[in-house]
């Protein structure tokens, strides 16, 4: 089984791994506490990656709740929380293009494979998701279904909310933060 | 209780990324700095040092920050060009505003 290390941890990965918005927040955020370790994995993978021990999968979903957290923390906290309804959705306009680049960044690397699922598969897939746990955030049910869909056996992220998946559906999840 | 020893290896990159730190103020990464600094004259690839119970100051966060690194750059070193570049031009990349608390992400807890 393809392995990484983490500081003084060995942490084993299966060899379909989707990336969540977590993982890429902290790999392209310097501020961000686990920064570094999400540098350290991102260019363990791309080894993994490139020796053909692993494949990395994205979802527009994913850019996209990315770039709607960066919206957020480019503004900083106390500005954001006071736009009013149409002053952040003209945040979101401008931060379109950037948006589209940082996809672009991935897509053109020829790196990743991006996920593209047809929605009816998605809705399908979405019940086996959130049937067994209800409580499943609606963000982390899409790419659970995404992850789904497109075979992933590893989903890299240190969202806790991934830690209760239904152990049915085959996938596991490996952290890559401190905590 | 006795001694502690914890062995780091270190690659010479690891040291230049380790050696700004340093400077006259004592703090508490300055032992660790000046283990750097007295080993830039190795011509091997790596050191190794051997904490005691006497170095408790060495803070843990600049063990797992130097040993971080080290497995970026052996990583990035072993990739072909490309991937080395996308490497460069994109982590880290995203600088956020002054007030980014990780608190305010919405996957915290």
């Amino acid at each position: 089984m393809p392995k990484v290390q983490l500081g003084r941890k060995t942490l084993l990965v299966g060899q379909c791994l989707f990336l969540d918005t977590s993982f890429l927040v902290s790999y392209r955020v310097p501020q961000e506490s686990d920064h570094a370790r999400a540098k350290a994995m991102m260019a363990q993978f791309l080894r993994l990656q490139q020796k053909g021990q692993v494949e990395l999968w994205l979802s527009p979903i994913v850019f996209g709740e990315t770039w709607w957290a960066m919206a957020q923390l480019l503004h900083g906290r106390s500005r954001w929380e006071a736009l009013n309804p149409d002053d952040r959705k003209a945040v979101f306009r401008q931060h379109q293009s950037a948006l589209e680049a940082m996809t672009q960044e991935f897509t053109d690397s020829g790196l990743f494979q991006i996920a593209a699922v047809e929605s009816d598969d998605i809705a399908q897939t979405l019940a086996l998701v959130v049937q067994p746990r209800p409580s499943l955030l609606p963000w982390d049910a899409y790419h659970t279904a995404v992850a789904e869909r497109i075979g992933a056996d590893t989903i890299v992220s240190k969202d806790r909310d991934f830690r209760d998946l239904d152990p049915a559906l085959g996938i596991r999840v490996v952290s890559f933060g401190k905590t | 209780m006795g001694p502690r020893e914890d062995s780091y290896t270190m690659s010479r990159h690891t040291f230049g990324f380790l050696y700004p730190l340093g400077g006259s103020a004592p703090n508490p990464t300055r032992r660790y700095v000046r283990f750097a600094a007295s080993n830039t004259e190795i011509t091997s690839v790596s050191g190794t040092y051997t904490r005691t119970s006497d170095d408790r100051a060495i803070p843990e966060d600049a063990a797992e920050a130097a040993l971080l690194e080290m497995q970026y750059n052996e990583a990035w070193a072993a990739l072909p060009p490309h991937y080395r570049e996308w490497l460069d031009e994109t982590a880290g990349t995203i600088e956020v505003d002054s007030e980014f608390d990780a608190a305010d992400l919405p996957y915290a807890e």
